[in-house]
């Protein structure tokens, strides 16, 4: 187990540091340096752009300018933001319980759903059920999520006013508000991967319960139930729990959208905004920031998988 | 002369691989609903080419005393909030999704393919090499790694295809390099090589083809995901500028006047969902009929 936590750590390496190589290089894309970009709005002179140039550090090589950039990452001086001028670390730190929150509720309502379904689904193939919970899953995975988000707001909030339309209050200032103001995104951020999950728990199901040795359970007399949760469920949830870790990617993804829909101020809504004003430090620092949740998602799932599935551990 | 018509049979068979009975793409609709898929597509790809004829009104002609009409025999899907027709938007609109649809997965592809064929015909150290950068690539999730390279080119139509060009690479790239893998071995490969084919020519003219089924099913997806991508760029406001017409665009606008008049919100959403719906409903029709492995068990 540790020589495989050890050789994963190891391979993982690489990645991390291309991440960073990558999200700095963004910099080169930019058609002229971010200062004057900024500056052109205001026609500022020569020395103003300058003085700001130095300011930021932007008047040194572009490897120098990485190098101190991945330096200040990991002593956690993230930088200055370009458009409010406040420390990005600081306002990250506000906004990520927020994206945290979205996020686990999220994934606790699609698991709540997909799971079940998911099982019912390959126990009884193309019952009622299946059916309805496939066209529901090929429904869920074309939808766009802004617009089922905009659809909902009309729905619940304008037409029934059963919840505010957008805002955030914190839980423990208010917590039946923030319940109130959070179900709706946690619903729209989760329907395509409640639909994609049921999916794979359903496929996932259906191989294993094709194997010889649920057969032999089944002709030994046990109880449905039992060879299911006992015997079925343990071995059809490796890739479940695989894919729920891409999930992660998904997840922060859908941040961005449904944090902008319902005015929640979290980490996605940050980098929105940040892309949107073309702020540059606060765009690197959210992009880096998810990446590096990605990779130990993807990380985790990695050790996970050698502690349930014994074959990967000894290969 | 036989020549010419022995060259006219082989394109007759060419296209009736494709069309004819127990072709792929007769297999990949044979469900009713597959079929009904090809149809939304193909009305799409019509709505998108012949928009300028189709379209009732000049969607760009701003008309503010007749902001938010509902729909009308004049106006069929009604005005948005500066007077402009709905419905010639949106189909001007499905030129700008179809358009970002296909030129997006071209460059995925087009750059993955080649990434993939290098990494698994050459290993080793090069197949290390792009394989760690492909990991990168897809570990920031993909919606804002294109957030961000959009927003860094300048929002404009082109810089957004070539955003989410980018973003898309790594997965043809993966996927290539595995179906190269699984066929290197392969008798033909192996009897290629014995002749002395040179690699770029095995690599082009022996493996691609035999990797060409999963890769149109990618393909299909990948057009999708680059559709719904778009919408999502230019809901948040890096992707297509106004007053140009895009889906998403329309369905921002659309969206603070919510009470007013729901179409401007409601038809713009619904056609970026029926299209992806479609795409997705064909690339798993193509995929089931490319993949005999496949065949019964979904």
């Amino acid at each position: 187990m540790k020589r495989l936590l050890i050789r994963r750590l190891i391979a993982y390496a690489p990645t991390v540091i291309l991440v960073t190589a990558l999200v700095f290089s963004l910099v080169l894309l930019l058609p002229q340096d971010p200062v004057s970009q900024l500056m052109d709005d205001f026609s500022a002179s020569e020395e103003l752009v300058k003085f700001f140039r130095a300011k930021y550090g932007l008047d040194r090589p572009i490897h120098v300018q990485y190098v101190d950039w991945l330096g200040g990452i990991f002593t956690g001086d993230w930088g200055y933001s370009f458009r409010t001028g406040e420390r990005i670390r600081e306002s990250m730190q506000r906004r990520w319980l927020v994206t945290i929150e979205l996020a686990f509720g999220s994934m606790a309502v699609t698991l709540l759903i997909a799971l079940p379904v998911g099982i019912y689904s390959a126990v009884r193939p193309y019952g009622l059920g299946d059916n309805t919970g496939t066209v529901f899953a090929i429904m869920g995975l074309a939808i766009p999520n802004f617009w089922l988000g905009i659809m909902m707001i009309y729905l619940f909030a304008v037409i029934l006013g059963w919840v505010p339309a957008s805002g955030y209050v914190e839980p423990w200032q208010d917590p039946l508000g923030n319940l109130h103001r959070m179900i709706l995104p946690v619903i729209v951020s989760g329907t395509s991967r409640t639909a994609n999950i049921m999916r794979q728990t359903r496929s996932a199901m259906l191989e294993v319960m094709r194997q010889d040795y649920i057969r032999t359970a089944h002709s030994k007399g046990l109880t449905e139930t039992t060879v299911l949760l006992r015997h079925a469920l343990r071995n059809g949830m490796i890739p479940v729990m695989t894919v729920m870790g891409l999930h992660v990617a998904s997840l922060l993804e859908g941040s961005t959208v449904v944090e902008t829909i319902f005015g929640l101020p979290g980490m996605g809504q940050f980098a929105v905004q940040a892309a949107l004003t073309l702020d540059l430090p606060a765009v690197q620092a959210s992009l880096l920031l998810f990446g590096t949740i990605v990779i130990l998602a993807n990380f985790t799932v990695d050790i996970l998988y050698g502690f349930m599935d014994p074959r990967v551990r000894h290969t | 002369m036989a020549n010419n018509d022995l060259t006219i049979v082989h394109r007759y068979r060419r296209l009736s691989r494709w069309f004819g009975h127990g072709s792929v793409l007769r297999r990949a609709t044979r469900r009713k609903i597959n079929a009904v898929a090809l149809v939304v597509i193909i009305v799409g790809l019509f709505a998108a080419i012949a928009a300028p004829i189709v379209a009732p009104m000049d969607p760009y002609s701003t008309n503010l005393r007749n902001t938010h009409q509902p729909p009308s025999t004049e106006h069929f899907l009604g005005t948005d909030e500066i007077g402009r027709d709905i419905l010639s938007r949106l189909l001007y609109g499905a030129r700008v999704s179809i358009q970002v649809g296909f030129v997006a997965v071209a460059i995925s592809h087009g750059i993955g393919i080649v990434l993939g064929l290098l990494s698994g015909f050459r290993g080793g150290i090069v197949d290390e090499v792009i394989m760690r950068f492909m990991d990168a690539l897809i570990v920031i999730p993909p919606l804002v790694l294109a957030l961000a390279i959009a927003s860094v080119l300048g929002p404009s139509l082109i810089n957004v295809m070539i955003a989410i060009g980018i973003v898309g690479i790594a997965a043809p790239a993966r996927l290539i390099r595995g179906q190269v893998l699984a066929v290197r071995e392969f008798d033909y490969v192996l009897a290629a090589r014995s002749i002395g084919s040179p690699g770029t020519r095995i690599a082009f003219l022996h493996m691609l083809p035999n990797t060409l089924a999963p890769l149109i099913v990618s393909a299909t997806l990948g057009v999708a995901t680059a559709i719904i991508t778009e919408a999502s760029l230019s809901f948040l406001g890096v992707g297509i500028q106004p007053p140009a017409a895009s889906w998403g665009a329309m369905l921002q606008a659309g969206y603070g006047y919510l009470e007013r008049n729901l179409v401007e919100s409601f038809a713009p959403g619904l056609s970026i969902f029926a299209v992806v719906l479609s795409v997705n409903l064909l690339g798993d029709g193509l995929r089931e009929a490319l993949d005999p492995r496949l065949r019964g068990t979904n």
